[in-house]
């Protein structure tokens, strides 16, 4: 690495940019100097001239002056210049030093605490379904020791209507469907790609993909289905973010498994049905990893949250002062069009 | 000597005061400290080949900081700052290493 040695005796400078008294450029090596090319003649100059020919040229200057008998050193004033430049450049470095190093600490701990807290919250959330599914239970004994016929009656009412808005787990017989990306072949640059967090591979599962599933499986009369064990409710979102998959605001990860109770016609109606038309064209078209198989008996969890924002019970007047009594009057707005209100098929399932 | 005593002297105001950079600065930082490393070693081989004079250092480090903030600002300003703080940092850094090389030369005859 020798770069002095290119522009050693080339002559290609009209100036010499180094005094006679420098040695820095008569280096044993310079018999084997590469010629200079044209061409080259940017990174030659670039690498055999690193120093400010400034010097070289205040250098000549200065020999000049002194040969003329002017003044040889130079003045206070470029000494006091000096002494500011070099603390600036100190302070360049220690402020370098201080600056650009903390970031990197600051971002980590930063991420840390942002993995902590979602961890965190994780736990919480874990521990509140829980508490939930332990309420639950406990509202479910007390309403059961209500031994009178108005406690009866609106217990049972309670567990119809429980049973069929998915907030009990329940279990039947029914399918499970299977739904998972197309294997990505080694050599197809899109998968890869696509696995590098680019563009969508077309073998990929979308969240339309598991709508259009569940809603075949709603139509040909599936009673309760649970995503991944997550259970679907009347206002349960299948939804996407970025490429990841959400039900009911949950990331999915993959492969996607849609159980579903229903009649045990209900696997054949679905392979006929849009439902299998749609996964098999899934499979023919894109490759996606797809089945269907009935399955004897199916366990769902209850759905942790069916929260109406808007809809509150309509009580009619002679019960409105008896709120005891509300939920047992007929609510006017749901049932009414509700086909039936008894599920055939599933059952609450006794192993909460 | 001057130099010496003003750069250990600056190290340590920067490193005791500890002052915080503004957010507008900050591209600069990295590109000023190159600069300054390039001035540092150009004026070192300098006073080893004996040539060392103080305007040149001086004005020579301001140049270069200045020249290599207002590219790295240009190249912000077209959308290329990357790419122009690394044209940036490859030159000066191509001549960091020659003159390392020459001051290691004076130093080890190696």
């Amino acid at each position: 690495m020798d770069h002095d040695s290119g522009a050693a005796g080339s002559g290609r400078r009209p100036t010499p940019e180094r005094p006679p008294t420098s040695d820095a450029n008569q280096t044993p090596s310079a018999a084997r100097a590469p010629a200079i090319d044209a061409s080259m003649r940017l990174i030659n100059e670039l690498l055999a001239a690193p120093l400010d020919p400034g010097y070289a040229e205040a250098a000549r200057r200065r020999s000049d002056a002194a040969a003329g008998g002017g003044p040889a050193r130079s003045s206070a004033r470029a000494r006091l210049a000096l002494l500011v430049a070099a603390v600036v450049i100190g302070l360049c470095f220690g402020v370098a030093m201080t600056t650009l190093r903390l970031p990197a600490q600051a971002r980590a701990a930063e991420r840390g605490q942002l993995a902590e807290r979602v961890e965190t919250v994780n736990a919480g959330l874990t521990e509140r379904t829980a508490r939930v599914e332990e309420l639950r239970a406990q509202i479910g004994r007390l309403q059961d020791a209500r031994s009178d016929a108005a406690g009866q009656a609106l217990s049972d009412r309670t567990a119809a209507l429980e049973l069929q808005s998915g907030l009990v787990a329940v279990q039947g017989p029914g399918l499970v469907v299977t739904l998972d990306d197309a294997p990505a072949q080694p050599g197809d640059p899109a998968a890869q790609e696509a696995q590098r967090g680019g563009q969508f591979a077309t073998g990929r599962v979308v969240s339309r993909d598991l709508q259009a599933v569940a809603n075949a499986l709603w139509a040909d009369g599936a009673e309760a289905i649970a995503i991944n064990g997550h259970r679907l409710t009347g206002t349960t979102a299948i939804r996407f973010a970025g490429q990841a998959i959400l039900v009911g605001y949950r990331p999915l990860t993959r492969p996607y498994t849609l159980e579903a109770i229903g009649s045990p016609e209900l696997v054949t109606r679905f392979e006929r049905g849009p439902g299998g038309a749609y996964l098999r064209e899934l499979s023919s078209a894109y490759g996606a990893v797809t089945a269907v198989k009935a399955a004897d008996s199916v366990s769902l969890p209850g759905a942790t949250t069916v929260s109406p924002r808007y809809a509150t019970p309509y009580l009619s007047t002679g019960t409105s002062s008896e709120p005891t009594a509300g939920p047992s009057s007929e609510p006017t707005a749901g049932s009414t069009t509700a086909p039936d209100p008894t599920l055939a098929t599933a059952r609450k399932d006794p192993t909460p | 000597m001057i130099p010496a005593i003003g750069l250990v002297v600056g190290l340590a105001i920067g490193l005791v005061l500890q002052p915080s950079v503004p957010l507008w600065l900050q591209p600069y930082l990295p590109i000023a400290v190159i600069a300054a490393l390039d001035a540092v070693f150009g004026g070192l081989r300098a006073v080893l080949d004996g040539i060392f004079d103080d305007k040149v250092f001086v004005v020579s480090f301001l140049s270069n900081t200045l020249v290599a903030a207002l590219i790295v600002f240009l190249g912000d300003q077209l959308g290329v700052g990357a790419q122009l703080s690394t044209g940036v940092v490859v030159v000066l850094g191509v001549r960091i290493f020659s003159n390392v090389a020459a001051i290691r030369r004076h130093l080890f005859k190696a």
